[in-house]
């Protein structure tokens, strides 16, 4: 007969049942552990491992000129990753590395190496490889590359207009030119693909997924004819080097509209290769014709002309007495002529076509400081332009209203020295004057298509600055300049211009230099109806001329003939049909 | 005790066939209930997989898109190189062989063209003159007959 068995516990029992709660506890206290206090940790551990986000590509929008070419646009490419996680698989890293050593032309050891140093998260083995050679590496599914679209930026017509057009960084950012101010128009958005993914990073169809359709960058179309543009930059690089000339500018603009045909600046950019590396990169990017200062000189003469026209104090006839100099009264300033010469009795025209600074100064007297300066602010001269530009000069006129005015800016003024303007704010001004005394806003974007509307920009009228009359009576005067000069340098065969030469000594901050000059010449072509204003600036030019008639005026008429011809105007009619006008 | 059996009798041989009767609602139930969580099962399998079979498609169809749209602009950017003002100054001096101008003729088109120039005789080819021909003598017979209706 076998001992029955006691039916209460038995020590043995409570010692399992104490084991089984004490780890049916440790059990519960481990869950809570994972399951409550680090929950978010191993959430996020696995969406690192299972979730996958994927850029797609949004291209930068294309900056074209008037006849729709392509001066900057993007090209896709792609960046290659590395995903060391997965690369914790030496043998497969290693024939991934080596199939990347093959494609791509790496060092295998190199990029095994590299993708094996840390086991977490991607590493960039290459940035913008070429799109073909990406596409061949997706379809290799090669383990652990992982490779995102991106876009290489790139300029068709290379450097031309670079300091316009401007420059993009690796990231796609906007640095200068109009990259940069109209970056939040170019730049797209990149879209999202939030999902889960399988062991080779690829997405799963049937997982949850998050999506945000990429934006593609708008398009920007200038007023900017490459030929033209291309003209204008190789004449003014031959005006720089026959008169060794550091830097110089050239803006050439339909005096109609103010629509900017091309903005020429030099120095630039020559080449893209490391030039963010550049010593003196400020001094390449600069669109100077826009950005940069200087005393216009003789070309001002046109405005004071037109001011005294305009307030019926002369006539192209009227006549003053040259006599070489003039005191400016309760001062020891004396104003003498450009030349040292005196030419007695003159009339209007001659003072203009001989650039008398004594004719200037009679003229300003006649129009007193008050009426003076009003004309200069009604010719837009001290106030920026509004061409749509960062960086745009403002221009430093001083008035009567300014505390350190003098009298004798009044005389200096009249002819351009003591104040400063930008190239742009001379050629708007002086374009008035073709344009039947309209002054016109210049622009240089005239359409921008973003986000599916399309925006045009239309010519803007800023004011009359002078009567029709009055423009007209100057312009034929200017006509008079380099028509009635038979061995002006600005005169262009077949055609008739107008136009008037500046030249002013360089200001430095102890006054001025008198050994070196800035040149320039401001003309219109054809002066039947002028279809260009061109305004052609050397900066100190020391190639044994200085003159604006001899340096800027011989490049004007160049680049104004090749323009004619490009733009197949015909040739001018006689001298008896212009006075008709 | 007979004729309560003969009474029971056709009880007893009802008496299954209710149960049985009783019991198939419930089975049809089941049997129900379960081809209905298998029909689900399956539809949801099917569903499943028609999804992912869109899914697969829809990302074959989006890559194959991008793919087509990175090929356009790798071709805008084509066309652009070769618009390239340098490459054609290039192509038409290289392999046209164009040259630039030396000298450019204008013309005036706003003046009355000058009268024409007779040119000499003797740059002129003499003309021969060619008197009428010589009818032979059947025509004429062929004209003098009635024409033929």
């Amino acid at each position: 007969m076998s001992e029955q068995r006691p039916h209460h516990l038995t020590w043995r029992h409570a010692v399992l049942l104490a084991g089984m709660a004490a780890s049916l506890v440790a059990v519960i206290v481990r869950l809570w552990q994972v399951q409550v206090v680090d929950h978010q940790s191993y959430v996020d551990q696995a969406a690192r491992t299972r979730d996958g986000v994927a850029a797609t590509s949004a291209p930068r929008g294309t900056i074209t000129d008037a006849t729709g070419y392509p001066l900057a646009m993007s090209r896709d490419t792609w960046d290659v990753y590395l995903d060391t996680f997965l690369w914790r698989d030496r043998d497969k890293a290693r024939d991934a590395a080596f199939k990347l050593s093959q494609i791509l032309g790496v060092d295998a050891a190199q990029t095994f190496a590299l993708g094996t140093a840390q086991s977490r998260g991607d590493i960039p083995l290459l940035r913008q490889i070429p799109y073909e050679t990406g596409r061949q590496l997706v379809d290799e599914e090669l383990w652990g590359v992982r490779l995102l679209p991106s876009a290489e930026r790139m300029y068709p017509e290379g450097t031309l207009a670079s300091p316009l057009v401007g420059y993009t960084g690796l990231g796609g950012e906007g640095l200068w030119g109009l990259e940069s101010d109209y970056d939040q128009v170019l730049r797209g958005r990149s879209g999202m693909v939030m999902t889960e993914r399988d062991p080779l990073g690829r997405p799963i169809a049937i997982a949850p997924r998050v999506e945000r359709s990429a934006e593609i960058g708008g398009n920007i179309e200038l007023t900017i004819d490459r030929h033209i543009q291309r003209i204008v930059e190789q004449r003014l690089d031959e005006a720089l080097r026959e008169n060794n000339a550091p830097s110089g500018s050239v803006l050439v603009m339909n005096p109609r509209t103010g629509a900017l045909l091309a903005v020429a600046s030099r120095p630039a950019p020559t080449s893209y290769d490391k030039i963010l590396d550049h010593p003196k990169l400020s001094t390449l990017v600069r669109a100077r014709p826009i950005t940069d200062l200087y005393e216009p000189g003789s070309v001002i003469k046109t405005l004071t002309t037109a001011t005294a026209i305009d307030l019926g104090l002369v006539t192209p006839t009227t006549t003053y007495i040259d006599t070489g100099r003039v005191d400016i009264p309760g001062t020891e300033y004396t104003i003498r002529n450009w030349d040292f010469q005196k030419y007695g009795q003159v009339t209007m025209i001659e003072y203009l076509q001989r650039s008398l600074n004594t004719g200037s100064v009679w003229l300003s007297s006649k129009v007193g400081a008050r009426d003076f300066y009003r004309y200069m602010g009604a010719f837009g001269l001290g106030e920026p332009t509004h061409v749509g530009l960062s960086g745009e000069g403002e221009g430093m006129i001083r008035t009567p209203d300014n505390d350190d005015w003098y009298p004798v800016d009044l005389a200096t003024n009249s002819y351009g020295q003591g104040l400063a303007v930008t190239p742009l704010q001379v050629l708007t001004a002086v374009s008035s004057l073709a344009n039947n005394g309209v002054l016109m806003r210049p622009y240089v974007v005239s359409r921008i298509a973003a986000n599916g509307e399309v925006r045009t920009f239309q010519p803007v009228r800023v004011r009359q600055a002078v009567s029709a009359d009055t423009a007209r009576t100057v312009f034929r005067m200017m006509y008079e300049v380099v028509e009635g000069v038979p061995t002006h340098g600005a005169r262009v065969p077949g055609y008739h211009v107008a136009g008037k030469t500046g030249t002013t000594l360089v200001s430095i901050p102890t006054g001025y230099d008198l050994d070196t000059t800035i040149a320039s010449f401001v003309g219109f072509i054809p002066y039947e109806d002028p279809q260009v204003g061109i305004l052609v600036k050397i900066d100190q030019p020391s190639g044994g001329l200085n003159l604006g008639g001899q340096v800027a005026a011989p490049a004007f008429a160049k680049m104004a003939g090749d323009i004619m011809q490009y733009l197949r105007v015909p040739a001018g009619r006689t001298p008896s049909q212009v006075s008709a006008r | 005790m007979a004729a309560a059996a003969l009474r029971r009798a056709p009880v007893t041989g009802a008496v299954p066939a209710r149960r049985l009767l009783g019991r198939l609602p419930g089975v049809a139930l089941a049997i129900l209930a379960l081809t209905i969580v298998t029909g689900t099962g399956v539809l949801q399998v099917m569903q499943a997989s028609e999804a992912a079979s869109a899914g697969y498609d829809i990302g074959r169809l989006e890559q194959e898109r991008d793919r087509l749209n990175a090929e356009i602009r790798l071709l805008e950017v084509e066309v652009a190189n070769m618009a390239h003002s340098d490459r054609v100054y290039q192509q038409a001096t290289d392999r046209l062989g164009m040259v630039s101008p030396t000298a450019t003729v204008r013309v005036a088109v706003g003046v009355t063209a000058p009268e024409g120039v007779p040119v000499p005789s003797r740059f002129t080819p003499a003309v021969e003159v060619v008197g009428p021909l010589q009818r032979p003598w059947w025509a004429k017979l062929l004209e003098s007959l009635p024409p033929v209706r």
